[in-house]
């Protein structure tokens, strides 16, 4: 069988191709790491026994107080200056933090570095740390030990991290890994485990279940399947669970992070209301898990395999509880070796197809000739099936394209430049250059873009120039391209057609024009072109426009008109209320009165200084107008001269004398001396 | 002979003192009661002194010392150390120490030969440790825990440890330290045994709160039944003093 053939889709772990499934091997270095793991749980099992039991009988049977240093690992010295030597080591003091460190991280065993690695750990800065007086020795010690740390992680890490099983298959040239969690046996029985997994197709078989469940963050997500009814899933869509469930809960801390109930732990219940809302939450959340877990009983006793992600606390929540169909040791409870998504319904769905789906791995036979299979092993070389066909496919591509620009490295870079002229002219929307530049060239513009040397143009968004075209909106261009037959339905590798690309609404009525007038000439749903624009359409269209438009002006013409009678009307309302009111305070008393109440009314709210100043120019005012209709009242009752010299007393104060009226004090005098005279 | 004491009301009797063979020194403000209880049991035979450290009345867990020295942390102030000074015999050398870790009481446990100490402790300050206080310095937790001087009370005849100190633990450190050691508690369960039980050669005080049983077990790995001043000289110069001097 051909790899390619049997690459072209994914493989799943229950329907293995019978080739491969018989050629089935474990590979031998993940066996030797495989035979290396067992034997170091092997042997940290075999220490413990020794520390609880044989430790001290060997002691019983040698001398039971000869001196010992367990930190570092050192059975018996031979007395107890060498003890005493030993414990001002560096190398002993060193052990003794290391050890110290992974106490606090509740690791169980620390296993002692030996001096010799000691001392290469410590390398050239050993010299300077058994002298005595150097500052940095200390230094160099945390220093190491934080690097140790690190290590430390980073090893475990990886040992966590190689979830994956690699098998081959003899005749190809291929790798197959499965996640060891689908597993039940490691090692040998692997390959019986992978044979138990498959399932016959058009078998009716008893269902067999799977049950998964996540949660985390307040989220919770699980679902049971049935993998004899999800043998041929390449999707997450595709996936038919029996029952799925989700429940969200808002629980979580916003900005601090954290769970509620983990920071009451750690520093007392808080008092807030959202404290409080995210407390009952959680007990809520809890309660309803639970009450679906047990809903779910028979279902969950039934599955081969039960999935769990449940990160820390939320263990708690399906544990350890009194009534709890899960227990923490059932031997069918997983965990997913990779990373998920928050949990939801999809999440696990697709988390499923990860676990069940072949990882495939080619192995170059070079390479495996000549180096050890260590280097495929590395995460960069892990390539999952589907990546393979992508560049599978890939390969196909360039090879139909590159067929044109074979003949020799001349031709070849004439036809590039003569590519990146044409892309050129497109970006820049010349179009009677451009149909000289095809024209001259006899380029056919229905093909693919060819690959340029120099990758100007990127072919994945735009393959062909009518992609090009439609991205930069030039409208002649693309009309030309379509008269001339370019293919509007070629997708590029994002799948969007030269519709999709368009940028502007009179770039896609350009298509749809064309369609309008070519109804037949190509497949226009998978061009991706919504509905044809014929000419009737346009121009309804615009008389559509243009009634709109039409209905605009007459529309803002009337609301012109209304405001303006209102503006008038305001101005009218305006004078008359100052004519009333120069009127009013000419009148009677009465009215001022009234008024003055209701300009108290409106004094109301101001601050008393600004009310008095108010009020006293009111009172000018009001004066004033008293004045003025005193004067105006003069002429009515007659003496509007000077009873002496006849002089106007229309802008004076008069001197009054028995009720007649003097402009002057010497008017005044001379008629009293008049009067005098004539008396 | 073991006795109990109080500090005002609190049991943490290692908290506010620090024993030795050549000095006590009893944090200062303490009731006259608890003072009488050191006075009447060591004042004839060594000082008595009233201190504080730092301003503080923690003398015991800032403190480290033996019959040879005493150390301070560099906390203390002047006039404290002067005091110190006077009052200390002059056979007792003191010595301020430049230490980041500065409650030396818990980092340092230490008899008249041998001291343990905290892994993360300065080489430099070791050296001071060795000098001053005449002692082989070994770094060592005890039960997991690296506040030796937390965790156990060592005098040159025995030493009380955490009692979830393994027997292997013990065993290498009681090859190590050249005494009887035992794994046990003080004041009614605590295993904070530095900060329960003041010990030296001839006499130990312990929390008002510690049991008979517990008592019974300091007597015993101390040897304070009949324990003299006089007579505790005589044999550690009879039995150590010419290996290590």
């Amino acid at each position: 069988m051909d790899i390619k053939t049997l690459l072209l889709c994914p493989i799943q772990i229950f329907s293995l191709p019978p080739e491969i499934l018989s050629a089935l091997t474990l590979r031998e270095d993940s066996l030797k790491s495989l035979t290396k793991l067992i034997l170091d749980s092997e042997a940290i099992t075999k220490i413990k026994e020794i520390d609880i039991f044989t430790e001290p009988n060997k002691n019983d049977e040698n001398d039971p107080m000869k001196p010992t240093c367990f930190v570092c690992g050192i059975k018996s010295f031979e007395n107890v200056e060498q003890q005493r030597e030993h414990y001002k080591l560096d190398w002993h003091r060193f052990n003794v933090k290391m050890r110290a460190v992974n106490l606090e991280r509740n690791k169980s065993q620390y296993k002692p570095i030996t001096e010799e690695g000691f001392e290469e750990l410590m390398g050239d800065s050993l010299s300077s740390i058994s002298g005595s007086c150097s500052d940095t020795s200390d230094d160099d010690i945390t220093m190491h030990i934080n690097n140790l740390e690190i290590d430390d992680n980073e090893s475990s890490e990886k040992k966590i991290s190689a979830p994956i099983l690699w098998f081959t298959c003899p005749p190809l040239t291929i790798n197959l890994g499965i996640y060891k969690n689908i597993l039940n046996n490691l090692g040998e029985n692997a390959v019986k485990d992978i044979h138990k997994l498959q399932i016959k197709p058009n078998k009716g078989e008893n269902p067999r279940l799977w049950t998964m469940l996540m949660i985390r963050g307040g989220h919770f997500a699980a679902l049971v399947l049935d993998i004899t009814a999800n043998t041929k899933v390449t999707n997450a869509k595709e996936v038919k669970s029996i029952v799925h469930k989700t429940f969200h809960r808002y629980t979580t801390r916003r900005k601090q992070g954290g769970s509620q109930a983990s920071n009451d732990n750690s520093k007392g219940k808080a008092k807030s209301a959202g404290a409080d809302l995210r407390r009952y939450n959680e007990s809520a959340l809890q309660k309803s898990i639970r009450a679906l877990i047990e809903q779910w009983k028979s279902m969950i006793e039934e599955s081969e395999l039960i999935f769990i992600h449940a990160p820390s606390h939320n263990k708690n929540i399906l544990y350890n509880y009194e009534g709890a169909v899960l227990k923490k040791d059932d031997k069918r409870i997983r965990s997913f070796p990779f990373s998920t998504k928050r949990p939801t319904f999809t999440e696990l769905r697709k988390s499923f197809i990860e676990l069940t789906r072949v990882k495939v791995l080619e192995v170059k036979e070079d390479e495996d000739s000549q180096e050890p299979l260590k280097n495929n092993l590395t995460e960069e070389n892990l390539i999952n099936s589907q990546i393979i066909i992508e560049s599978l496919e890939g390969s196909r591509e360039d090879q139909m394209e590159s067929v044109e620009p074979v003949e020799s490295s001349n031709t070849i870079e004439q036809a590039s430049n003569i590519v990146i002229k044409m892309i050129q002219l497109i970006k820049k929307g010349k179009f009677d250059l451009f149909v000289n530049h095809i024209t001259k060239h006899s380029i056919d513009v229905t093909d693919l873009l060819p690959v340029t040397p120099i990758s100007e143009n990127d072919n994945s968004k735009t393959p062909t120039l009518l992609h090009l075209a439609s991205y930069f909106g030039h409208h002649d261009i693309i009309e030309y391209l379509l008269n001339q037959g370019a293919d509007p339905t070629i997708i590029s590798k994002k799948n969007m057609t030269p519709y999709d690309l368009a940028n502007d609404k009179e770039t896609r009525n350009v298509f749809r024009r064309y369609m309008a007038e070519h109804m037949d000439k190509w497949n226009w749903i998978v061009a991706h072109v919504p509905s044809p624009l014929t000419k009737e359409m346009e121009e309804e269209q615009q008389n559509k426009l243009k009634e709109k438009k039409k209905k605009n002006k007459v529309k803002k013409k009337k609301a012109t008109a209304i405001k303006k009678e209102k503006e008038l009307e305001g101005k009218i309302a305006t004078e008359s209320n100052e004519s009333k009111l120069e009127s009013s305070s000419s009148a009677s008393t009465k009215l001022t009165s009234s008024k003055t109440l209701d300009s108290a009314s409106s004094l109301i709210g101001l601050p008393p200084e600004m009310r008095m100043k108010i009020e006293r120019e009111r009172r000018a005012r009001a004066a004033e107008a008293r004045l003025k209709s005193t004067l105006i009242n003069l002429p009515s009752i007659g003496n509007v001269v000077c009873t002496m010299c006849g002089k106007s007393l229309s802008e004076l104060v008069p001197f009054e004398v028995s009720e007649l009226k003097f402009c002057s004090v010497n008017c005044v005098k001379n008629y009293r001396e008049s009067t005098l005279s004539s008396k | 002979m073991a006795v109990r004491a109080q500090f005002e009301n609190s049991n943490e009797l290692g908290v506010f003192s620090r024993l030795t063979n050549a000095y006590c020194l009893v944090a200062i403000g303490g009731s006259e009661n608890f003072y009488s209880v050191f006075e009447s049991e060591l004042g004839d035979v060594i000082p008595v002194i009233h201190a504080s450290i730092a301003g503080t009345r923690i003398i015991g867990r800032l403190t480290a010392g033996n019959r040879k020295g005493l150390l301070v942390p560099n906390t203390t102030t002047d006039q404290e150390l002067q005091h110190l000074r006077n009052s200390l015999p002059d056979s007792v050398q003191i010595q301020r120490i430049e230490e980041r870790l500065s409650a030396l009481g818990n980092v340092i446990a230490c008899n008249d030969y041998v001291a343990l100490v905290h892994p993360d402790i300065d080489r430099e300050t070791q050296e001071i440790i060795r000098d001053v206080l005449g002692v082989e310095v070994f770094t060592q937790t005890i039960a997991g825990n690296v506040l030796v001087g937390s965790y156990c009370a060592i005098s040159n005849q025995g030493g009380l440890v955490h009692p979830r100190t393994s027997v292997q633990d013990q065993d290498e450190l009681s090859s190590l330290l050249q005494i009887p050691l035992v794994a046990g508690t003080i004041n009614r369960g605590s295993e904070v045994i530095g900060a329960g039980i003041v010990v030296n050669d001839w006499t130990a005080f312990a929390g008002l709160d510690s049991t008979s049983t517990e008592l019974s077990v300091v007597e015993s790995i101390f040897k304070l039944h009949d324990a003299q001043p006089a007579t505790i000289v005589k044999e550690m110069r009879d039995s150590l003093v010419d290996t290590y001097s």
